[in-house]
This record gives structure tokens, sequence and C-alpha cells, in this order.
């Protein structure tokens, strides 16, 4: 019943059994919740299989035991038959206690051999039930005894968990294995998930919309352009979202015109760097220079090479296309002017654009990788 | 002229009938001799065909295309390799050079441009795509201290210019016009590179190569 609790807040059952407890303690509220959430909540299942848990019903039993007593004590203690909360709250903390450290877990512990139980229990169970235990022992010892008998009792209880812990650390060193293997289950089972999540944004969305395109055109650009993406995130080249390097940015930059002018965009960089405003320059040059390539070049497909140097970015956006003569450009023509050779000597940079008619077109971007300067006179 | 005996090995049947066609549809020149979707089939098949060239996948079940390679040189055939992927990860790609590819190709590459890379490997050349030459020159970064063997693990500068020339999508032939250099000199450049690229155990491309998860 706590599992159903705790199922649907996603929290620990033991928690929820701590807090019914005390629930109960403090009027009946809890009694109420158990009641409730024995009829609403339905078979306890094995979480490690998905199968229902063929144990359910007997801890279901077990459960209407507890309510049934709790009943009881709270009956007792309205119509006075009570030895005073001082000795009953503190006894109520270690039978709590007691019933967190020997739960049995059907999911770790199959056989059911108490004292495995406890040592294959999770460990913080363990660790939550003993501090409740010590806690409700010393409370209980201060309301009777005083706390002079404290001493006394603490050194027969330390010693009462020396011997624990000689006969059960080799137990706990299994449990802490089996930790450790439960917890690499279930990165596991997390990265799969994530896998699927991501095909299933991705590819799988692709590959229906390239059953339904009629456009042969339209086909290549997606499959392309879920090529591309894949293959980023399969390999790495840059995590979802907005690129954070520069040769992420310009793999962006590049897919992105790929997909609006369906031409293949070769990228070759070596190094990479943070994307910083130097960097964003000469991805905007690159955009400018392979979206004319794209446009203008009659070709199917682009290259780009990005090189990090010690001291320079360089880029060229290559194409064999249709070429023109660069003295015939008019001063209207602002993507050179302004786009390329501008934003490049705004940071200090230079663009030349090479190209011949009918030989293909080469613009070469070089800019310091220090931060902008004001424009530097090259010749 | 005898034509070029080839093998194919890719696990994706498509991809290997697709390429058969290209290979096959234009002039005989070129022969497909065997098929393999596994490093296991592939091992056997160059032993039972001996073909000139085989086109081989990075990615294989089995191994991958380093454990073709590897599972072959015992019998010490003159079989030469080109490896040709899908696969962008540059430790898999310097994985199956470094193990005796002469070559690496995307399969995105033109069917003209990939008869071109298989008459030149059988010829004995290196054929480096685009993609490879950026990788090399990330491996080979001009910023390192002091190699081990100065002869094979550096670069040198006119290597190293052919190299980005390469990255930047020019052909052979292009290089060697703007260079002023024939095309057999841009060939034995190439050529020198991969062998560096195969034999040296510079620092810098161990290091490279750890980074990139290659052993």
């Amino acid at each position: 019943m706590a599992g159903g609790y705790a199922d649907a807040w996603r929290v620990e059952p033991t928690v929820v059994r701590a807090a019914i407890g005390l629930l109960s303690l403090a009027g009946g509220i809890g009694i109420a919740l158990y009641a409730v959430g024995l009829v609403t909540s339905g078979p306890a299942t094995d979480v490690a299989s998905d199968r229902p848990n063929a144990a359910s019903t007997d801890r279901n039993r077990e459960l209407a035991i507890g309510v049934g007593t709790l009943a009881v004590l709270m009956a007792a203690r309205w119509i006075g038959l009570w030895p005073g909360d001082g000795i009953m709250i503190p006894a109520s903390i270690v039978a709590i206690a007691v019933a967190v450290i020997w739960n049995p877990d059907p999911a770790i512990d199959a056989h059911g051999q108490a004292w495995v139980s406890v040592a294959t229990g999770p460990i913080g169970r363990v660790l939550v039930g003993t501090v409740l235990a010590i806690a409700g022992i010393a409370s209980l010892a201060d309301r009777t005894g005083g706390l002079a008998d404290v001493g006394r009792s603490a050194g027969a209880i330390a010693v009462a968990i020396a011997g624990l812990v000689v006969i059960g650390a080799p137990a706990f060193g299994r449990l802490v294995g089996r930790l450790d293997e439960e917890r690499m289950l279930r990165v596991r089972e997390e990265e799969r998930a994530a896998l699927a999540a991501h095909l299933h944004d991705s590819v799988l969305q692709s590959l229906v919309l390239i059953q339904r395109a009629d456009d042969p055109r339209r086909m290549v650009g997606l499959a392309r352009t879920q090529e591309r993406e894949l293959r980023a995130w399969l390999y790495g080249h840059k995590p979802l979202g907005e690129p954070t390097t520069l040769a992420a940015a310009v793999e962006a930059v590049a897919a992105a015109i790929e997909v609006d002018h369906n031409v293949r965009i070769d990228v070759v960089s070596v190094g990479d760097v943070p994307l910083g405003d130097t960097g964003r320059a000469v991805v905007g040059a690159i955009r400018e220079a392979t979206t004319n390539a794209a446009r203008h070049a009659k070709v199917d497909h682009v290259d780009v090479y990005l090189e990090v140097e010690q001291r320079e970015l360089v880029a060229f956006v290559r194409d064999t296309g249709v070429g023109f003569d660069p003295a015939g450009v008019a001063d209207d023509r602002h993507g050179l002017a302004d786009s390329i050779i501008g934003r490049v000597e705004r940071v200090g940079g230079r663009a030349t654009v090479a190209s011949r008619t009918s030989a293909g077109t080469e613009v070469e971007i070089r800019v310091p990788r220090s931060s902008p300067r004001p424009i530097v006179a090259t010749s | 002229m005898i034509a070029i005996r080839i093998v194919l090995v890719d696990d994706h049947a498509l991809i290997r009938a697709g390429v058969r066609s290209e290979l096959t549809s234009t002039a005989g020149d070129l022969d497909v001799v065997g098929e393999a979707a596994s490093v296991e089939e592939a091992v056997d098949a160059i032993r039972r065909t001996r073909p000139d060239v085989v086109l081989l996948d990075v990615h294989l079940p089995g191994g991958g295309g380093r454990a073709v390679i590897e599972g072959v040189r015992a019998d010490k055939l003159d079989t030469r390799f080109l490896a040709l992927s899908v696969s962008d990860a540059a430790d898999d790609v310097i994985g199956v050079v470094r193990a005796g590819a002469r070559g690496y190709v995307t399969k995105t590459i033109a069917a003209a441009d990939l008869r071109d890379s298989i008459v030149r490997v059988h010829a004995g050349d290196a054929v480096f795509s685009p993609r490879l030459a950026g990788f090399v020159l990330d491996a080979f970064a001009s910023d390192e201290p002091v190699p081990i063997d100065p002869e094979l693990d550096r670069l040198t500068s006119r290597e190293r210019e052919v190299l980005r020339l390469i990255a930047r999508g020019y052909a052979y032939k292009e290089i060697a016009t703007r260079l002023c250099l024939s095309v057999k000199t841009i060939e034995s450049h190439v050529s020198a590179v991969l062998r560096k690229l195969q034999l040296s155990n510079r620092h810098q491309l161990t290091a490279w190569a750890n980074e990139r998860r290659l052993v």
C-alpha cells in the first residue's frame, strides 16, 4: 500500500511508511490514509521485472494487521488505557525502526531468509532504521530510567551493533556490489531510453516524411539533413541545441543551407575553438559565401574548409561552378562587399574572392584569433 | 587492359548493390568478383578470389574493417584496400588506414570519383578524401614539441600544403596546376603522408588517437 502511494508520488515506500506511522500517532490521520490506500492501490509490482508480485496478497494481509493494531492503540489512548506518550511514542518509533530494517524486499531477495534480507535490503533503509531504533531506545531510556542508565545501555547497544557488523559484513559487501550492478543497469536503461527518444524524434519522423514526400529533391534534402543530424549526434560533433564552438556552428550553417538550396555541403574542419565574436564573424562570412555558391554557381556540392591556426582562423568556401568575373561585379551587389568582406574586416581580418568564368569560385577568409581589433591594412 | 578485380565488403546489401552498379555501369575496366557482409565472409572471399582492390566498410559485424585487413595479412596478398564508409568518426577511419588501407573515401563520393579512386589505389597510390586530409592535418597539428622521429613524425610544409588543398576540395590535377607540379609529384606527396600516418608513433598522433578512443 505504501508502495502504491510511493509510486504515485515517486518517493521511496519507506518514506511513506514512516510518514503514515507518525501521522497515525498524531491523531489517526494515517489510519485513514492507510484505509484509502488499501482500497485504491493496485497489486504491488516487481519493479525489476514488471511482473505482478506474487507476495502482494500476503503483504496486504500484513498491512491489514498493522492497521488493526494501530486502530486498537488509538482507541486505547482515547479511552485512557495508556501508559503515557513518553513510553508509547518511543516504543512506536522502535517498532517502526524494526519494521523498516527487517522488511523483506522481494525485488532483491526472492529467498526470504530474514538475515539475508537485512543484508541485501537497500543500505539507506538499514541506516534509517538503525538511527530510528537508537533514537527510540535512547528516548525510552531517558523517560523511564533517566539518563544515568543510558551510558550502560549504550555500551550494551554498542556491543550488540559490533556483533551485527561482524555477522553482516560479508553480506553487506555483497549488497554494495549488488547496488553498483543495479545502478549500472539503471544507467544503461536510461541511455537506451534517451537513444530511443532521440531516434524517434529525428530518424523515424524523417523516414515517415520521406515516404510522404512527392518531390525527389525534397526527399534527398530530408535524407541528407537527417543524415547530418544523426551523424553529429552519434559522433558527438555537437550537443543538441545552440552550437558553442566554431566548427559546430559552421556545421549547423552548412546544414541549414543544404536544406534551403538542395546542395550538398561538405565541411572539413581542423581544430576548433569556442565561439566568440571573431568566430561568429567567420561563421557569418562562411554562410554568405556558401549561400552565394549554392545559389549562383549551379553545382551540386560546395566544399567548406575551416582551420584553426595558431594565430588565425582560416576558412575556404569553394565551388567548381560557373564562376564570374570579380572585376565585373556591380557595386550594388551587397552580398560580396558587405556580408563577406565587410564582416571579416570589422574583426580585423580579410576576405578575398577568386573566381574565373566557368572555373569555379573560392572565397578565402582569414581572421586573427585575438579579439576584435581596428581594421588592419593588409596588402 | 585487364579489368581490376574488386571485392565489396559492406554489411548492407543495398549499399553493395548500389556500389556494384555504379562500378560496372561504364566501360568494363572494373570487375566485381565478390561481396561480403561480415569480417569472416570478407576474409574468406579475399582468400578465395585474391582481388586487386577491396572496397572496405569501416564498420562491420565481427570486428570492423581493421579486422579484415589484419585477418588476411598473413596471406601476403597483393590486394589493396580502400576504406569506403559513412562513418565520420576519426578513430575508425584512422584505425583502418593505420591497419593498411591505402585511402578513405565517404559513401557520398560521386561514382566517377570512386572509379578513379579504385584505379589510383590499384596503381599503388594513396587516396585521400577531403575529410581524411582534414583528420590527418588535425592529427599532425603543427604545434608539436620535439618529434621522436623527425622523418616520420612531421609533415613537410609541401605535404601540408597538398593536404590543405585536398581538404579544400581540389582534385589532384587541380593541385598540380596550382602548385606548378606534376600529378605524379602530388601523388608521391600523398603517399608519403600515408606512410607517415601508418608508421609514425609520434606522441601527438598517439594522444590525438587516444582522445578519439583509438587504440
